[in-house]
């Protein structure tokens, strides 16, 4: 119960997040929007990180920085870049509906680099995801 | 032939949109992948958070300092405090996530994270209703969607 609790709250925050960023792009770039919310979560977290986990950050070597950099680049320069612009191309309820197909490509990436097998489940949900967005592309 | 290009895609607006979110889903579900190697083999889920989002930032300020510089004398204050607030959400949404999955399997919390899209249409109805609307097709889409997507996680799973 308690991590489902957890998960819902989860999924208020995450939720909440387009809306948020729609009402500030409609005065700002999406990059500068991007900059500012990215900023601000990691001064944030790594004031959590200093707190709790103080000998994790200090014992990090350049080859995991390294490696943390390049999750950081794909992650949020691509992902929150690219979902702040689709928020003030298309508005916060369609870019939320769309990004929410990420587990689609998760296993897509699983199945060609991971050699995981495609099973009906899969194309069962790509199929929905497929059809949810072409609703949600033509709407006007 | 700029000009011309900028204005094919702001006609285009809702499928260039649509495309740029496509790419950042993929960006996500890829560095889901990624990430999970990195918090599984070798630091925590949250400096691995934390590192993540500085260098994310700092990789964005370094090419688009210019345009954010020009931003700070126009832009008015509620607007950087709804974008600050949407950092916020979403890096707290993150921190609610760990320890969730720390407490439940993925089969359980993967289904109610995917509720998310729905919490943002609830929210868009109430406080955008000057920038969009939602219609009948935009909330069936999303339930499609949704739906798809725990169909793949708890496929995942299990």
């Amino acid at each position: 119960m308690l991590g489902i609790a957890l998960a819902i709250i989860a999924a208020i925050g995450f939720g909440t997040t387009p809306v948020l960023a729609r009402l500030g792009l409609v005065h700002l770039r999406s990059s500068t929007g991007a900059i500012v919310s990215l900023l601000t979560g990691a001064v944030l977290m790594m004031s959590i990180a200093l707190i709790f986990q103080p000998h994790s950050v200090f014992s990090l070597t350049a080859y995991v920085l390294l490696l943390l950099a390049a999750a950081g680049f794909v992650h949020y320069v691509t992902g929150r870049f690219l979902s702040f612009t689709s928020v003030k191309l298309t508005g916060a309820a369609r870019t939320s509906a769309i990004v929410s197909s990420q587990p689609l490509f998760a296993t897509l990436f699983a199945i060609t680099a991971g050699g995981e097998s495609i099973t009906l489940p899969i194309i069962m949900g790509t199929l929905s995801i497929t059809v949810g967005v072409i609703l949600v592309t033509r709407e006007r | 032939m700029f000009r011309r290009t900028v204005d094919f895609l702001m006609q285009h607006r809702i499928y260039v949109g649509t495309a740029l979110a496509l790419c950042a889903s993929a960006s996500y579900g890829g560095s889901q992948v990624f990430e999970k190697w990195i918090v599984t083999n070798i630091t925590t889920p949250i400096v691995t958070s934390a590192f993540s989002l500085l260098f994310g930032g700092i990789f964005i300020s370094a090419v688009f300092h210019r345009g954010a510089v020009g931003d700070v004398r126009i832009t008015p204050k509620k607007a950087w405090l709804f974008v600050m607030l949407a950092g916020l959400s979403s890096t707290v949404a993150s921190v609610f996530l760990l320890f969730a999955l720390r407490s439940s399997p993925v089969v359980l919390v993967s289904p109610m994270i995917s509720i998310n899209a729905l919490v943002t249409l609830v929210l868009s109805h109430f406080f955008l209703q000057r920038l969009e609307r939602v219609t009948w097709r935009l909330i069936l889409g999303t339930l499609l969607i949704i739906g798809g997507a725990a169909t793949i996680t708890l496929s995942a799973a299990s």
